[in-house]
């Protein structure tokens, strides 16, 4: 067992990739994630974003929309026509919500579409754990605390 | 002869109706002709009764007359009938009032077979006699006949095109026979003059209706005086006719008056002639019958003083007297009893005191005067002198004549004038000949106070009359002699000649517009060629030729269309075969480009993957802009491409059912992100009812909307707003076509184009000057593939737009008629 081999054993996790121009709401996913049990990687635009997909192979990728250089849509669609990229599944968090453009993220390949005033982020975890077990972008209601 | 054209006229439109009728087998039709066929039996019958000088019972012509106007009624209540069958539409009011003329004259029908004795034939329009009422129901039911025509006429205001004319139609109808009904009772040349206007008008709009109706060009069916419009031969042959006919009316009319004038002088001449005559034959007898009295004041012989009652003259007056014919002889004492007549015993005894020719010849002048003889019944001429009698008084003899001598001479030297003869000195009529005086012409004459005989007057009514004075011997009115023509005879004349003028008119002015068509015809025939080969040149055919090379100008005009053409033709060739090789230009230049830009693309790939080597974040940054550029080429040189291929033709659109919201909100999708940059609000509302699907190509609907939609975005300030909507219209554009189409407007507040240069907008390579000074892209083929695009699938584009207020961009796509049922299955085929 090399020690790269070892390293990677030791860190079972599952990586997910936060791409978000916004440091301080980066930060606030990435917090929420890592609550959650998921190693985090950050990007803070669309080039750099699809460069660490490639080179980290995240199980999963939350996507801002609107971001300097590239945004969203062109990363999405650059991720979904690259082979190393095109199965992780990617949850749109934008504050973009209108029909055409959830439309545009669905035939973009997106698999979520969340706009960022519907989540709270401390359920960011939970969607991501939906997600990658199959179930869709549908969070469980929260149980009504009396 | 007015009666024989109508009856013509009516005979032609019968048996081109019946011909139609035959054709098309509409009901409405076989009325209408019917109706004419009544109204030609009824005008042939007339003229033939009045040719064959008929004259029956009064009943009889009675019967006739009315028969003749139930036809009158009848006929035009078949023509509307059939008129609204073939026009449609609800002539409810129309035909309730024909339906009561018909009743009311059906009615008086039936009261004159019952009253049948009763009945008397009386020349006029509005007869009350015996069965007055019949008559008064006739006139009630042409009256109803005019009303129909007054209502027509009124109605046609309101509604358009070939209704509208059918109405005129029968307002025309409806004059012709009002004024062929006066005509019929009135011997004056105005009404048949209205008639013959009115039957023409009434032939020409009936053959525009005809015409009209099987017009091919639905606008003339909508408007039927298009017909003349449109026609530069009939145009010049309408106005050249009514012209003629105008100045040939003015003509005749001078040449009328003229004649009547003439023939009102010459007509008076013969009235004064007649009136002189019968003076001057009464005076002349006055004088010779003085002569033969005289002789006996110079030959005195004593006459018997008693009567012998044998009858024959005394010998001593046989050879001095011959008596003939109607000369009276007698003798009367100093008292002026009459001892002597060979008029008869009866006369014995009795005063001839009363007469001053009796009285001057007691008084020893002989005297001669006119005198209405009550013992002989009729006025005499007498003349009396004194005479010695037998039983050595003195008493006269007085000889007479009948005044009928110089009747029969005034007749003998053609005296032409209806009727005269004698009244006396209190204006009382005394003898006559020939039609009696009218109290209208007794009136005129006791209006008088001089009596000369060369004034000729005219009564109210318009006969003519001369009377003059017979002076007695001692030069004392003893009577007056007068001769009168009766208006219809002073008319006569006048009617005759304006009948034969109408009807050289009618069919002058038939004839003339007959030439003028077919001169006209043959004169423009090369102005037709040259419309058909501007047409051909139009579509493109440069071949056509016009053929006309006569030296008149309309040849001028010929060589000089034809060089032209040959010119364009050339140039048109040489400008197409530019285009063409700048499209090929354009298309190889693209197609050449493509490959380096696929080798940036490529290459951008393998840098930015990480193929060469993972690149560090600053690097990426910039293969990101190359990448970005390298996509902006790509577009360009599609658009330029496309703009290439869509010029040449050779662009492929299919047609196929497609959903027009699907395509608008994938483009919205696209410009999400520029829209959230500049803030700009897309305000996209999603129709409530679902639309019908659109007929064309998605890919270039798709290219349409986001040509438009992006230069929205593009061409809109921060913060602004832009309006996207779709509905079903029912016009090809807002004032185009109509048919079922898509309409999609975006309208934005940006900054507009300018006023000056809004007609360039669709064309290639256009920018706004604005665009270009503000620093956005484009290559400005855009809008003009737009334009291309929009109408080769059958839609159309259009824009309105205020400098820095913002642009309104619409365009449309056909829709799916969802009664079609070839789409209706294509969609279940998809489906």
């Amino acid at each position: 067992m090399t020690e790269k081999q070892a390293n990677k054993e030791k860190d079972v996790r599952q990586t997910v990739l936060v791409v978000e121009d916004e440091p301080a709401l980066s930060d606030i996913y990435a917090t929420a994630l890592r609550n959650g049990g998921f190693r985090v990687e950050q990007a803070y635009d669309g080039v750099e974003g699809l460069d660490k997909a490639l080179h980290l192979r995240p199980k999963a990728i939350l996507l801002d929309l609107l971001m300097p250089i590239k945004d969203g849509f062109d990363t999405l669609h650059d991720l979904k026509s690259h082979n190393d990229t095109s199965e992780i599944p990617v949850i749109i968090l934008s504050n973009l919500g209108q029909d055409f453009e959830r439309r545009r993220g669905e035939d973009l390949g997106a698999s979520c579409f969340i706009t960022k005033t519907e989540l709270q982020p401390t359920r960011l975890g939970e969607l991501i754990e939906s997600v990658l077990a199959g179930k869709g972008c549908h969070l469980p209601p929260l149980p009504k605390t009396k | 002869m007015s009666e024989a054209v109508l009856a013509v006229l009516s005979f032609a439109c019968f048996a081109y109706v019946y011909r139609e009728y035959r054709r098309r087998k509409a009901a409405g039709l076989l009325s209408s002709a019917f109706g004419f066929l009544a109204l030609s039996a009824a005008f042939a019958a007339w003229f033939g009764l009045e040719t064959a000088n008929f004259s029956g019972t009064g009943a009889a012509v009675g019967l006739i007359y009315r028969l003749f106007l139930l036809v009158i009624v009848l006929a035009p209540f078949l023509l509307v009938d059939g008129l609204q069958r073939a026009m449609g539409g609800n002539w409810i009011r129309l035909k309730t009032a024909g339906l009561l003329g018909l009743g009311l004259v059906v009615a008086s029908l039936v009261e004159i077979f019952t009253d049948f004795d009763d009945v008397d034939f009386s020349n006029g329009l509005l007869v009350f006699h015996q069965a007055w009422w019949s008559d008064l129901l006739i006139s009630l039911g042409w009256l109803a006949l005019l009303g129909v025509g007054l209502y027509a006429v009124w109605h046609h205001r309101r509604v358009s095109g070939l209704r509208s004319l059918a109405l005129i139609v029968v307002g025309y109808l409806a004059a012709t026979l009002a004024f062929a009904i006066i005509a019929f009772n009135v011997s004056h040349p105005a009404p048949a003059l209205f008639l013959a206007l009115f039957a023409m008008s009434l032939i020409v709009t009936l053959c525009l209706l005809v015409v009209a109706g099987n017009h091919p060009d639905p606008a003339v069916v909508q408007n039927p005086y298009h017909l003349i419009r449109r026609s530069l031969s009939l145009k010049t042959a309408v106005l050249q006719a009514l012209l003629f006919w105008l100045l040939y009316l003015a003509g005749m009319v001078v040449i009328v008056v003229y004649f009547v004038q003439f023939d009102l002088a010459s007509k008076e001449g013969l009235t004064r002639q007649t009136t002189v005559r019968l003076t001057e034959c009464v005076h002349d007898s006055q004088e010779r019958l003085l002569d033969q009295v005289r002789v006996f004041a110079l030959n005195p012989r004593e006459l018997p003083a008693e009567y012998d009652g044998s009858g024959r003259l005394p010998d001593n007056l046989s050879d001095l007297i011959s008596i003939s014919g109607s000369r009276l002889v007698r003798i009367v004492d100093s008292q002026g009893r009459v001892v002597y007549s060979n008029f008869g015993a009866s006369e014995l005894g009795q005063s001839l005191f009363g007469w001053p020719a009796v009285r001057g010849a007691l008084s020893g002048i002989p005297s001669a005067s006119l005198e209405e003889d009550v013992g002989y019944g009729r006025p005499v001429i007498m003349a009396a002198a004194s005479v010695a009698l037998d039983d050595e008084s003195q008493g006269a003899l007085v000889i007479s004549r009948d005044v009928d001598e110089c009747y029969q001479l005034a007749d003998a030297f053609g005296g032409r004038a209806d009727g005269y003869g004698l009244i006396d000195r209190l204006g009382d009529p005394v003898s006559a000949v020939g039609s009696s005086l009218s109290a209208e012409a007794l009136s005129t004459i006791s209006a008088i106070d001089e009596y000369d005989a060369a004034a000729v007057r005219r009564t109210s009514s318009g006969g003519l009359l001369a009377v003059s004075s017979v002076t007695d011997s001692a030069g004392q009115v003893s009577g007056y002699v007068y001769a009168f023509l009766s208006p219809a005879t002073v008319r006569a004349s006048a009617v005759g000649l304006a009948a034969v003028i109408i009807l050289m008119a009618v069919v002058a002015l038939v004839l003339m517009t007959l030439a003028l068509i077919a001169t006209l015809a043959v004169i423009l025939k090369p102005i037709r060629e040259l419309r058909e080969a501007a047409a051909a040149v139009e579509k493109g055919d440069y071949s056509r030729v016009v053929e006309y090379d006569r030296p008149d100008e309309m040849g001028d005009l010929a060589g000089t269309f034809n060089q032209m053409r040959s010119k364009i033709g050339r140039q048109t060739k040489r400008l197409e075969r530019h285009i063409q090789e700048q499209n090929d230009f354009m298309v190889n230049t693209a197609h050449e480009m493509r490959t380096p830009l696929n080798v940036f693309s490529w290459t951008v790939d393998l840098l930015r993957f990480g193929d060469t080597g993972r690149l560090n974040k600053a690097q990426l940054e910039l293969v990101e802009q190359l990448r970005q550029t390298t996509q902006r080429l790509f577009g360009l040189v599609s658009n330029m491409s496309d703009a290439a291929k869509v010029s040449s033709g050779e662009f492929a659109v299919e047609v196929k059912p497609f959903r027009l919201v699907d395509v608008l909100e994938e483009v919205a999708g696209t410009q999400s992100v520029q829209l959230r940059e500049k803030d700009i609000e897309l305000d996209w509302r999603q129709p409530i009812s679902e639309l019908p699907p659109a007929l064309g190509d998605a890919q270039r609907t798709y290219q349409i909307a986001l040509n438009l939609i992006s230069n929205a975005v593009k061409y809109t300030d921060q913060h602004g707003k832009i309006k996207l909507r779709v509905k079903a219209v029912s016009r090809r554009s807002p004032d185009g076509p109509k048919g079922r189409y898509l309409q999609v407007t975006i309208q934005d507040n940006g900054m507009g184009i300018p006023q000056d240069q809004q007609d360039q907008v669709f064309n290639r390579f256009f920018r706004a000057r604005n665009a270009v000074s503000s620093d956005t892209q484009g290559a400005g083929l855009g809008l003009f593939l737009v334009k291309k695009l929009v109408e080769r699938q059958g839609g159309a584009v259009w824009f309105e737009s205020t400098e820095g207020a913002g642009s309104l961009f619409g365009f449309t796509v056909p829709a799916v008629d969802v009664r079609d049922k070839s789409s209706r299955k294509s969609e279940s085929e998809k489906s």
